[in-house]
């Protein structure tokens, strides 16, 4: 799949650990959020058409440092920011399109422990609930409604947790709120409010426990369905999910994963398929696992070798189904972000009769990969296998022409150990008869090709390219030129756009 | 065709050799030889193909500096060369061929012997009794039974 490098977000700087904000009003722009070292709320943004803006202080607001920043957008034309400030008042302000950044001013003269988290939700364009623990570990709401303003907080059915405890809140529909909390007694605590009926009371979520003032985060992939997050007591990364159907199921761990105490989990679901983790693990690398309706749980990975400090949060944003964005405040207080953005695969398996001499195998293949990745197709390499064959290592291969191949071709084609029926099966031989750098007839459907060991870096993908239906072309510069691609100008070298569509409505390529 | 001509239509990943032969003609012969000459194994292998494939006064000269290179690449494409070029010609370089260390080029040279028949499969005999390489014997031997 295709993550991009991990970059610096126009040198922003913040406290180690601390929460970057993120939210995209539409498909093609980002507004970040951060408490700067200097306890600065800072912001930037990313547009389709413009990229990265420098960061700007938001309305002179301040902070304590790592505090979070939580923002909503009512509309794609509108954005409301909370923090709790340097006097443990609870601060909003706002960005509209028409009038620019407004003031910071106290919400209801709400208090809370300095960096805690104020939770808001928007259940429809015109009304904002926030959630936040109080000063005296009380659970504590208030709202805003566009027909009369803010009203006063009050306690959420008398729960408590411990001072700083984020209080988690989501709507599944527009009636209907859910809110997750770790208890003063460690204990995952739930409750909700229904347009019909008011506040319930708080109940116990499957008799899960996590650290005092652990996050608990929660998904609604569906209206009927949420999915919960937490890091538990021994460190261990555990779910579990409640549906109207069935109700709450037991907690269980995610793929062995495991995290330091009190670390958030951050989600996201591209579609109600699928949901996307990611967590700074107990070796300060960022890990990553997916959850998908067809394939169950996934393994954990580092997200393109990114670091942070231990608990660090990852914030995620899918702006896209096929996109991804991530940012994190790094090891060295840098903020960082990266992308993940949908690609089609082509797996490959290699069978090594003899190792090529011009150029290294790796190197052939590291070049395919290049050339494919920006046609946005990830070369995968499924398998690689020696093949003991001295008998077929010169191999006939006729005319080498599409469709027609010989006995000896017939014979090393039969070698297709772990490769499926729509994998390619590409064979690293000494040589053909006649002499040529590779060629990529395959008997009917029995995806193969050959490169010998003369070939240049480009021939695998050049030969593979055939076998996608591609054909020669005249220019230099391109994979499939016809002269040679020893002589390929400026490399690396180029597929044309008919090219990728062409590969990309092949079987193989899915 | 220039020298460098050729050099340049041999570079290419997959080459038409029957097309080329016809358009370099006998007349390449002397710059094929001095591509093989030059021992590149980019190259060389093709040069030795192609002048076989000619099949002019020079051509099992070209063949015959192929299969003494250095590379294997290049030996292995001289014992492949064999089956384009006459019995004659093809007779001497075989002989050194079928005693090439490399077991892969003792059996392309046996299945270029096989193709050309006649008297020079008489030295397929040998190689079905002494090869050091069970599959090189049963190659000549399964081409003497047919």
């Amino acid at each position: 799949m295709g993550w991009a490098p991990w970059f610096g977000v126009s040198g922003g700087r913040a406290a180690l650990r601390s929460p970057i904000s993120c939210i995209a009003r539409n498909p093609d722009h980002l507004d970040l959020f951060v408490t700067g070292t200097d306890g600065g709320i800072y912001s930037t943004w990313w547009d389709a058409s413009s990229g990265w803006a420098g960061w700007f202080s938001v309305s002179g607001g301040r902070a304590a440092l790592g505090s979070p920043i939580t923002c909503v957008a009512r509309n794609p034309n509108h954005l409301d920011l909370f923090v709790v400030g340097t006097d443990g008042g609870i601060y909003s302000t706002w960005w509209d399109a028409s009038s620019g950044w407004a003031g910071w001013f106290q919400v209801s003269g709400g208090r809370a422990a300095l960096g805690s988290r104020v939770e808001v939700v928007a259940r429809n364009p015109d009304h904002l609930d926030l959630f936040v623990t109080g000063t005296d570990g009380g659970i504590y709401s208030t709202w805003w409604d566009a027909s009369s303003g803010w009203a006063g907080w009050f306690s959420v059915s008398d729960g408590r947790a411990a001072l700083g405890s984020p209080v988690t809140a989501i709507a599944r529909n527009p009636d209907h709120l859910d809110l997750f909390v770790t208890g003063t007694d460690g204990g995952i605590y739930s409750t909700w409010w229904d347009a019909s009926s008011g506040w319930a009371g708080w109940f116990s979520v499957s008799g899960g426990r996590a650290h005092l003032g652990a996050p608990i985060t929660a998904i609604a992939r569906n209206p009927n369905h949420l999915d919960l997050f937490v890091t538990g007591t021994d460190g261990r990364i555990y779910s579990t999910w409640w549906d109207a159907a069935s109700g709450w199921a037991g907690w269980f761990n995610v793929s062995g994963g495991a995290a330091a105490p009190r670390s958030r989990i951050n989600v996201v679901a591209r579609n109600p398929n699928h949901l996307d983790l990611f967590v700074t693990g107990t070796d300060g690398r960022i890990y990553s696992t997916w959850w998908d309706a067809a394939s169950g749980w996934g393994g954990w990975f580092n997200v393109s070798g990114g670091a942070a400090a231990l608990s660090s949060p990852i914030d995620v944003v899918s702006r896209y189904p096929d996109h991804l964005d991530l940012f994190v405040t790094g090891t060295d207080g840098g903020i960082y972000s990266t992308w993940w953005h949908q690609t089609e695969a082509l797996r490959v398996h290699v069978k090594v009769l003899t190792e090529p001499t011009s150029v290294t195998r790796a190197q052939m293949i590291q070049s395919m990969q290049d050339v494919h990745r920006a046609a946005g197709i990830d070369v995968v390499v499924a398998s690689t296998e020696t093949l003991n064959l001295p008998l077929l290592t010169d191999l006939d291969v006729g005319a080498c022409t599409r469709g027609s191949t010989t006995a000896e071709q017939n014979q090393l084609f039969g070698n297709r150990n772990n490769a499926g029926t729509d994998d390619l099966c590409v064979y690293f031989v000494r040589s053909t008869v006649p002499p040529l750098n590779g060629c990529a007839a395959h008997p009917g459907t029995q995806w193969s090709a050959v490169v010998t060991s003369v070939a240049s870096p480009w021939t695998l993908g050049h030969e593979c390219g055939h076998v996608l239906d591609l054909p020669h072309v005249a220019p230099t510069d391109r994979l499939m030129m016809g002269g040679g691609t020893w002589n390929i100008t400026n490399p690396p070298p180029d597929l044309a756009q008919s090219e990728i569509d062409t590969m990309l409505a092949h079987r193989l390529v899915r | 065709m220039e020298r460098d001509e050729l050099r340049k239509a041999l570079d290419r990943d997959e080459l038409d050799y029957p097309a080329l032969a016809s358009e370099a003609g006998p007349e390449s012969i002397d710059d094929l030889e001095a591509l093989v000459a030059e021992d590149e194994p980019r190259i060389a292998p093709k040069a030795a193909y192609l002048a076989a494939l000619i099949d002019a006064d020079g051509s099992d000269r070209v063949v015959d500096l192929a299969a003494r290179s250095r590379h294997d690449v290049v030996r292995a494409s001289a014992a492949a060369a064999l089956g384009s070029l006459t019995q004659g010609r093809a007779a001497p370089i075989a002989d050194r061929l079928l005693a090439d260390p490399d077991a892969g080029i003792r059996a392309r040279t046996v299945k270029s012997v096989g193709l050309l028949g006649g008297e020079i499969q008489g030295s397929l005999r040998k190689v079905a009794d002494e090869d050091d390489d069970p599959g090189v014997r049963a190659l000549a031997e399964e081409l003497i039974a047919d």
